[in-house]
């Protein structure tokens, strides 16, 4: 190879490796959106809602503030384990519609419950074409009827 | 000397113009507005990924038939549901007829690839 062509082709190599790291590092990483979405004193429902490139989570976790045993008192931290059916899930992945300025409900897995003290619901997804993409999490402890609330992660790019 | 000057030149020029389109192929239609998690009334994507059309008009479909926004069975209905596998992912699509054409409302139906299927 010329000497000229040679320079040329390592240089536009290095571009592209910068391209392909800064491309692979955008859709490499996660978004988190977490915290207790309920309070009462008493009963808290922790909620984690993850978007990681394709795959969609929502995390429960049934908390309360009365400690076991002498354990200090401390504000949502201990587990608070429920019967079956009482947690239940439910992620929803949605793409922003540029053909109609919103948001649009790309696919979810419905309601998922359980039981104990946390419930994972989280999946596997391919998406609906490339486009900017956030989760949104709901998360609910039955306490007398249910209580808890909805997060939605921040929102990127995905292919 | 030159040369090199040149050839680095034209492989940096070329780079900008490669990191030019792929800013403006990621950036284009960047959100404007955040997601509403009280909205009566939602879009939903169609097989193409853009909002769904059926019988040529841009569908919304109310949150409750998309499953709503607070869990819709109480302990007892829910109790053992834990115990089975968890359900794949489900998309929305237009609903057709025995005739084949779309009926205007909207169905769930799983993923295509999805392994739970």
């Amino acid at each position: 190879m010329r000497p000229m062509l040679r320079h040329v082709a390592s240089v536009l190599a290095i571009a592209f490796a910068s391209l392909a790291g800064f491309a692979g590092g955008a859709a490499a990483h996660s978004l988190v959106s977490a915290g207790n979405v309920y309070d009462n004193g008493n009963q808290c429902v922790y909620n984690y809602t993850l978007q990681d490139h394709t795959y969609n989570s929502v995390i429960v976790r049934s908390l309360t503030n009365t400690p076991p045993y002498q354990f200090p008192l401390s504000n949502c931290t201990y587990r608070n384990s429920k019967p079956d059916g009482y947690l239940a899930g439910r992620w929803e992945s949605w793409k922003w519609g540029s053909n109609v300025g919103a948001w649009v409900l790309c696919g979810t897995q419905g309601w998922n419950y359980g039981g104990g003290y946390e419930l994972h619901v989280g999946r596997s997804t391919t998406g609906c074409g490339g486009g900017y993409y956030l989760v949104a999490g709901g998360a609910y402890v039955y306490n007398g009827g249910w209580v808890g609330g909805w997060l939605a992660t921040g929102y990127e790019w995905l292919w | 000397m030159k040369k090199r000057l040149v050839t680095l030149g034209a492989a940096g020029l070329a780079a900008a113009a490669l990191g030019v389109a792929y800013a403006s192929t990621v950036g284009s239609d960047r959100p404007t507005r955040l997601l509403d998690p009280d909205a009566e009334l939602v879009y939903v994507a169609g097989p193409d990924g853009e909002a769904l059309t059926c019988n040529g008009k841009l569908v919304k479909v109310k949150r409750s038939a998309l499953g709503g926004t607070t869990p819709p069975l109480t302990p007892e209905q829910a109790a053992g549901k834990s115990a089975r596998p968890q359900p794949g992912v489900k998309v929305i699509r237009c609903e057709k007829g025995p005739n084949g054409r779309e009926t205007g409302r909207v169905v769930f139906v799983p993923a295509e690839g999805d392994d739970a299927r």
